[in-house]
């Protein structure tokens, strides 16, 4: 593969085209990345260099006062395992549920597979403050109010997943599967060892979604937790930030920390990830 | 397609299904069902029956019953709070969508014609897709700080260095007018990144003959653009515009966090006045009124969409 085939301008000009193309998605860059480096930096900044003007990029004289104060204050460790708890589990159940489904709503033929795919399809146009009141007043039935269990048990299947693993299954042939029937075996142990494993670039692209989604999420943790020790970190950021408005240091600092994990994992796992992002683009 | 890919790997193993299959397909859509049957189906159905009624999950003192249209006819004709929150809504999405279709598109387009560095360019631009609601309002609420904030503060320097002056600042979150855009432009921020993403595999499916064919009939760069690659991202933009104004007409966290719905209502949508409705005055009933409304508005404003997208461009 040439430099060539890549670029549709590949005259002389294309050299003065690609600085030009260079400078103006640079500029779009420092501004897309600006908020963000603004709020590390601060989360070291001294509380003068905060209201500063004009505007301390980098402070001169770092401190971790911001990252102590908001640690020491919310207890971090707490809302951390909690939001670790509160990503971790739905992303395993959903990964694989969506594996499943998706696998036999792809290859395995039974009566209804349509109906049940096209229905999964027609929930993701629900939206979801028709579901949100109705729920909530289920979880009081059930006596979930304040558990967990309300935010991990409504929601086991995913039909963005399902409809994820379906098209990339559809790319898998079939021959493949009919070995492993010839050689009898049978199709829970199909699934489990011969297409659980070819599945890995869908379901780490899922997972980091699932992951991203679980950990971001705060409408319905806020409706349903009411004590504390039960927050997670986007919950107890924001009741933080409501409390300490003006302390923009540590209020930074807390936001900071609440995204790293993300950060991180995307770091890892970037060429899975865009990977996802694109397959969700296939089919509108 | 689809069909043909998708040609189920049983056919010709006999007569009807095994044993075996029976059980896979069990494990796999029975809960699904049960699942779906609690949690999406039934809620929906509840809260469509309870729209009706004047359901109220704490008074004990007031029965339930029926009140027929009443909700609906409160909300459509005697709420002026709700006129208001959908037009912000409507507002909100009429600021997000092209605005962000038209970035993340050329964005998209530059960064594809790259030779280096494509994918540190998606990265970059792709960092704030994965900040979380909460965190972004925390560090866009300090950008739009209208005394102290980093825009501000940026913007105050600009106009110094050059030597002018000037009377008095913009205030962002804090002016009713401006409390709107600066919440699109936070959202733009977080959002394009992803569109850029899905709008990069959408150009890889064009080929590059294509813009060599233009190039023969003389075209420059723009008119390449114009006239090969929009025509040719034509799905990829009607997933984006679709799936965007879905998204932004469910808009809340942003502005329950940043603005609190203010200053004077100027940033109160219909999920934010839903959200009140149901938990601040416990009318789950009109509130889910607003529910199946607000599913209404969505509902007519995609098939509109569609329609608008298919036919527009159809040669």
């Amino acid at each position: 593969m040439t430099d060539r085939a890549l670029a549709p301008t590949k005259t002389s000009r294309g050299a003065w085209g690609q600085f030009a193309l260079y400078i103006v998605l640079t500029v779009g860059a420092i501004i897309s990345f600006a908020p963000f480096f603004w709020m590390i930096s601060s989360a070291f900044k001294q509380p003068a260099e905060i209201r500063a003007y004009p505007p301390v990029w980098i402070s001169r004289n770092p401190t971790m006062d911001n990252i102590i104060k908001i640690w020491g204050e919310l207890d971090f460790s707490l809302y951390f395992r909690n939001s670790l708890i509160l990503s971790i589990t739905p992303t395993v159940i959903i990964l694989f549920t969506s594996a499943l489904v998706g696998y036999v709503l792809a290859k395995v033929r039974f009566p209804g597979s349509n109906i049940v795919f096209l229905s999964v399809l027609a929930t993701m146009m629900i939206p979801y403050p028709v579901t949100l009141i109705p729920r909530f007043q289920m979880m009081i039935w059930f006596g979930w109010m304040d558990s967990y269990r309300a935010i991990i048990i409504p929601g086991f299947y995913s039909s963005f997943g399902i409809f994820l693993v379906r098209q990339f299954m559809d790319s898998i042939p079939d021959d493949l599967l009919d070995a492993g029937r010839i050689d009898g075996a049978a199709e829970l142990r199909i699934f489990l060892q011969l297409i659980l494993p070819l599945m890995k670039p869908v379901l780490a692209a899922l997972g980091i979604f699932q992951f991203m989604w679980s950990w971001n999420d705060f409408l319905w943790p806020l409706l349903i937790l009411n004590t504390q020790d039960k927050f997670s970190l986007p919950l107890a950021i924001a009741a933080f930030t409501s409390e300490n408005i003006v302390d923009y240091g540590a209020t930074m600092a807390g936001a900071a920390i609440s995204v790293a994990p993300v950060l991180i994992v995307f770091l890892f796992l970037q060429k899975y990830f865009v990977s996802g992002v694109a397959m969700t683009g296939i089919k509108g | 397609m689809g069909s043909f890919a998708s040609e189920p790997a049983l056919r010709g193993h006999g007569k009807g299904l095994k044993q075996g299959t029976w059980t896979i397909v069990a494990l796999a859509i029975g809960p699904l069902i049960l699942s779906y049957g609690i949690f999406l189906i039934f809620p929906m159905i509840y809260a469509f029956v309870m729209s009706f009624t004047n359901w109220n999950p704490v008074s004990m003192r007031t029965p339930l019953r029926a009140v027929g249209v009443a909700n609906y006819s409160e909300l459509l004709f005697k709420d002026p709070l709700f006129w208001t929150s959908l037009k912000n809504t409507i507002y909100y999405a009429a600021l997000r969508v092209p605005a962000g279709l038209v970035i993340s598109m050329v964005l998209a387009t530059l960064i594809n014609s790259l030779r280096r560095l494509k994918g540190f360019y998606r990265s970059i631009y792709y960092l704030p897709v994965l900040t979380s609601t909460v965190a972004a309002a925390i560090m866009w609420n300090w950008i739009y700080q209208p005394r102290f904030g980093l825009l501000n503060s940026v913007l105050a320097s600009l106009i110094g260095s050059l030597g002018l002056q000037v009377s008095g600042m913009p205030r962002y979150l804090m002016d009713a007018k401006m409390a709107m855009p600066s919440i699109a432009v936070m959202s733009l921020w977080k959002g394009i990144g992803y569109d850029i993403v899905i709008f990069l595999a959408g150009l890889q499916g064009i080929p590059s003959s294509m813009y060599d064919a233009a190039k023969v009939d003389g075209a420059t760069g723009l008119q390449a653009f114009w006239h090969v690659t929009v025509p040719l991202l034509r799905p990829t933009i009607a997933f984006i515009a679709i799936t965007g104004v879905i998204g932004s007409l469910q808009v809340f966290t942003e502005m329950y966090i940043m603005t609190q719905g203010g200053p004077v209502n100027s940033t109160r949508t219909i999920v934010y006045m839903l959200f009140d409705q149901a938990f601040v005055n416990s009318r789950f009933g009109y509130a889910s009124a607003i529910s199946f409304v607000l599913f209404a508005v969505i509902m007519a404003i995609t098939l509109l969409q569609r329609r608008v997208l298919a036919t527009e461009w159809a040669y």
